[in-house]
């Protein structure tokens, strides 16, 4: 009974409630919602392409903000945190960049064009690749870590400018669907709500590979202190 | 984590087979389109799966890259717990050696 106890675990609990919610993301995606009229069949990638753009934009505020703190108080947990949420940010802003090619072909007739919205979204994935390498070269101790954070929250400022680029500027890239800047009433019911679980189980998935990434930092850096003590 | 990687292997599986199941129906229905007479519900399912392989290739892709990322996820992390335990085994042994020659 302790034993099955241990093992229930916050992360166990996470992955239960995470992987019924994106199965019934994929059957409400592919069997329920109904196809759009103008964009057809490939519309439905829409419910991938802006999950993934959801959970990239996200990961970059906890870069910053975990950089931030560690730049105040040098808790290394905290450096843990905005690195892990880098590299998961990496495969994020690589999925919303990548299903956005592929919905882009068939919509717009060409894979790619210097959209603003697609360019800052592929300048806010140079950033984080920017960092992650930073990280692995720089200096290793509180110096590598340092410019590393600094960079992390220097991030943050390409956030708003790819979700208000569609405000701010004309470009071919559909406007906002949901949140606060959004045309009212551009969703049908059904698609606004496949869209709504897709979002929350692609958050979860993300908070359950960040959390996992996190632990395994932290026994990286358990190993590196026991090679530093005991040689 | 190996619960994770069954789990997404049954969710790829059984968005494989929807998409099976979609193609299939779709091919009928583009074989039907090919015949003189066209009916407009017709043109629209001829127009959604010209469109099927982009939609595929989306998910596929991005499931793919959730899962590879998970599988190197997973062996680093066993082998980080690997050498972490041998790690403190031989501390552990180091420490009983020291403590015995102390007492000696």
């Amino acid at each position: 009974m302790k034993n099955t106890l241990k093992k229930i675990t916050f992360e166990n609990i996470l992955l239960g409630i995470t992987m019924p919610i994106i199965g019934v993301a994929i059957y409400m995606i592919f069997m329920w919602v109904p196809t759009e009229q103008t964009l057809g069949i490939s519309q439905r990638i829409f419910y991938i392409h802006v999950p993934s753009a959801w959970t990239a934009l996200l990961s970059v505020v906890i870069v910053a903000i975990g950089s931030l703190i560690y730049l105040i108080n040098s808790n290394e947990k905290w450096d843990s945190l905005a690195h892990s949420a880098g590299e998961v940010g990496v495969i994020l802003a690589s999925l919303t960049l990548l299903s956005g090619i592929i919905w882009a072909k068939p919509i717009w007739g060409v894979w790619w064009t210097w959209d603003a919205r697609l360019t800052t979204t592929l300048i806010l994935w140079f950033i984080l690749v920017a960092y992650l390498m930073l990280r692995s070269y720089a200096p290793t101790g509180p110096q590598g870590k340092r410019f590393g954070a600094i960079l992390g929250v220097l991030a943050l400022i390409d956030a708003p400018i790819v979700y208000y680029s569609t405000v701010w500027w004309r470009t071919a890239h559909p406007g906002m669907n949901i949140g606060p800047l959004a045309e009212s009433a551009t969703l049908d019911s059904q698609m606004y709500l496949a869209l709504m679980v897709s979002v929350v189980g692609f958050t979860l998935l993300f908070v359950y590979i960040l959390k996992e990434r996190y632990n395994m930092k932290q026994d990286e850096k358990e190993i590196d202190k026991l090679f530093t003590y005991y040689g | 984590m190996v619960k994770l990687i069954k789990l997404i292997s049954g969710c790829l599986l059984g968005l494989c087979l929807v998409i099976w199941d979609s193609m299939s129906s779709i091919t009928v229905a583009e074989f039907q389109v090919t015949s003189p007479i066209l009916s407009y519900d017709h043109q629209i399912v001829a127009a959604a799966a010209a469109n099927l392989p982009f939609l595929y290739a989306a998910y596929t892709i991005a499931w793919g890259i959730f899962f590879i990322y998970i599988i190197i996820l997973s062996r680093k992390q066993k082998q980080i717990r690997e050498e972490l335990k041998l790690l403190r085994s031989l501390i552990q042994d180091k420490q009983i050696e020291t403590n015995s020659k102390c007492l000696k």
